[in-house]
This record gives C-alpha cells, structure tokens and sequence, in this order.
C-alpha cells in the first residue's frame, strides 16, 4: 500500500460536485462516524484468532469498509482494508499486522478529512 | 415524446440538464449494505433524475421487486444474508414476468475480477465498478433499454 494516497482527490471532487458541498460534508462525517463499528467487529478477529467465525465476520466488516473509504475517497484505508480482507479470507499469519496497519491509517484519514475535506 | 439521448452531450452547464433528463423519472431501488455507498449512490442518482428507494440486504431487495415495478435495481455483491448474486437468482426466479425481467446492475469491487463473470452468469444485466462516479452512473443509465415499467413506450 506505499504509494497510495491517503486522500485521492478524483473521488472527493467528484463528490462534491455530484451531491454538493453540505452533502459531501454529511456524508463525510457518517464514514467516520461508522468506522469505529466497522474496525471494532474487524479487531474481533485479533482478540479471537482461532475463532473462523469471527474471520469471517472481520473479512466481511472490511470488505463493506472498504468499498464506502473507495466513495469517499479515503484510498489508503481502502487499499488497507483490502489486505485485512484478504488476510481474513486466507487467515494470513499477520493479519493482526494488517488490521493494527488499518487502524493507524484510518485514523490518520480521519484526521486529513477533519481538517480539509475539500 | 421522451428524449432517449440521441444528441452528443455538450462539453458547457447544459451537461447537467442533459444528464439530469437521463434518469428523469426512472425508478430505481438501491441495494447495498453501505450506509456511506447508499447516501452517495442514491443522491447521485437522484440528481441524474431518479427517484430512488434503499435497502441494505438481498432479502430486502427481493422482495421489493416482487412489491413493485423499478426500471433499474443497482445491487451490491456482498450484502449479509442473501447476497447480491442470490437475491439476482431469487428475482429471475419470480412468477410475474415483468418483475422476473428488471434490469440489474451489480455493483461490484475493482480487486475481484472475476465478478463480471459472475454477474452474467447469475443474469444480471450490466455492472458498474465501486467506487461509483456520477459519470458511471449516466453511462450506465445510458445503456438502459428503451422501455421500462415507469416509462412511455412500454
């Protein structure tokens, strides 16, 4: 995931240009509202690692995280939600690795996106 | 008489006009377990026009379409609960023919390449990759068949 941005601004343009500024700041607001749930349910699969259920769970958390970060432009949590995904699916030895990665770079998204989201 | 697009959108202001005409009046249900994808993608396709209704599983889709007639059901792939290929499946398996034969367009996540296989097998009509631009989304309704429950010439 090097090289990918944290913001890509296509998306966030785009965003404001199809459902205008007052809506692209709602709805920027709800993902980061929903994040917490989305990364509590994946860090399930870290307090639980040899619980498939809860892998299952995780990898089906990150996967519907992934794609609302893509709609909002967040490609670096996207693109790390992606490896917990696909860590999740193939119970990769460091997926704790991948999702600890996740929640740094949501984090760091959070904060890019309070400060200037347009 | 409705326009069906036979004109080049021009490159000016009156690109919106012409993009807001391409889904006026079309009624769209909106699957996706996404509340951040439902906002977006239902506003864009308000503001192309469309008058749209959510859910956020298969089940809910289904039996949405068997209630009532929609131009266009745009479905994500993984919904919990039946997903999206099965709730395709579950409505082309519908007993009123018009309802079996809505135009289906799966949403579908860019790192899986084998989705397009996927939807065509389970016989959905078109698909449109996540994330969603509102550019995709006119194309998409562009590619619409002339006819619709909700439109003239039907």
């Amino acid at each position: 995931m090097t090289g990918t941005p944290l913001l890509d601004r296509t998306y966030i343009d785009d965003l404001f240009d199809s459902i205008g500024a007052d809506g692209a700041r709602s709805v920027i607001a709800l993902f980061i509202r929903e994040s917490a749930s989305y990364l509590a349910r994946i860090a399930e699969a870290v307090a639980r690692p040899n619980d498939a259920a809860c892998r299952e769970a995780a990898r089906r958390a990150a996967h519907s995280f992934r794609s609302g970060a893509g709609q909002v432009g967040a490609a670096a949590a996207a693109a790390a939600a992606l490896a917990v995904e696909r860590g999740a699916a193939d119970n990769a030895p460091d997926l704790p690795q991948r999702i600890a990665e996740l929640e740094a770079c949501t984090a760091a998204t959070i904060a890019a996106l309070q400060k200037s989201p347009e | 008489m409705a326009d069906d697009g036979g004109t080049r959108p021009d490159p000016s202001a009156s690109v919106d006009a012409a993009a807001a005409r391409r889904g006026a009046g079309l009624r769209v249900l909106l699957a996706d377990d996404n509340k951040v994808n439902q906002h977006i993608i239902g506003r864009m396709l308000e503001r192309l026009g469309c008058r749209v209704e959510t859910v956020d599983n298969g089940a809910d889709a289904v039996a949405a379409v068997r209630r009532g007639a929609y131009d266009v059901v745009f479905m994500d792939l993984q919904m919990p609960g039946l997903d999206g290929i099965g709730a395709t499946a579950a409505i082309r398996a519908l007993p009123n023919p018009e309802r079996r034969q809505v135009w289906i367009v799966a949403l579908t996540a860019d790192a899986y390449a084998e989705d397009g296989h996927r939807c065509r097998a389970a016989g959905m009509n078109d698909f449109v990759a996540k994330p969603v631009r509102r550019a995709d989304l006119d194309a998409c309704l562009a590619r619409l068949p002339p006819s619709g429950p909700t439109r003239a010439g039907n």
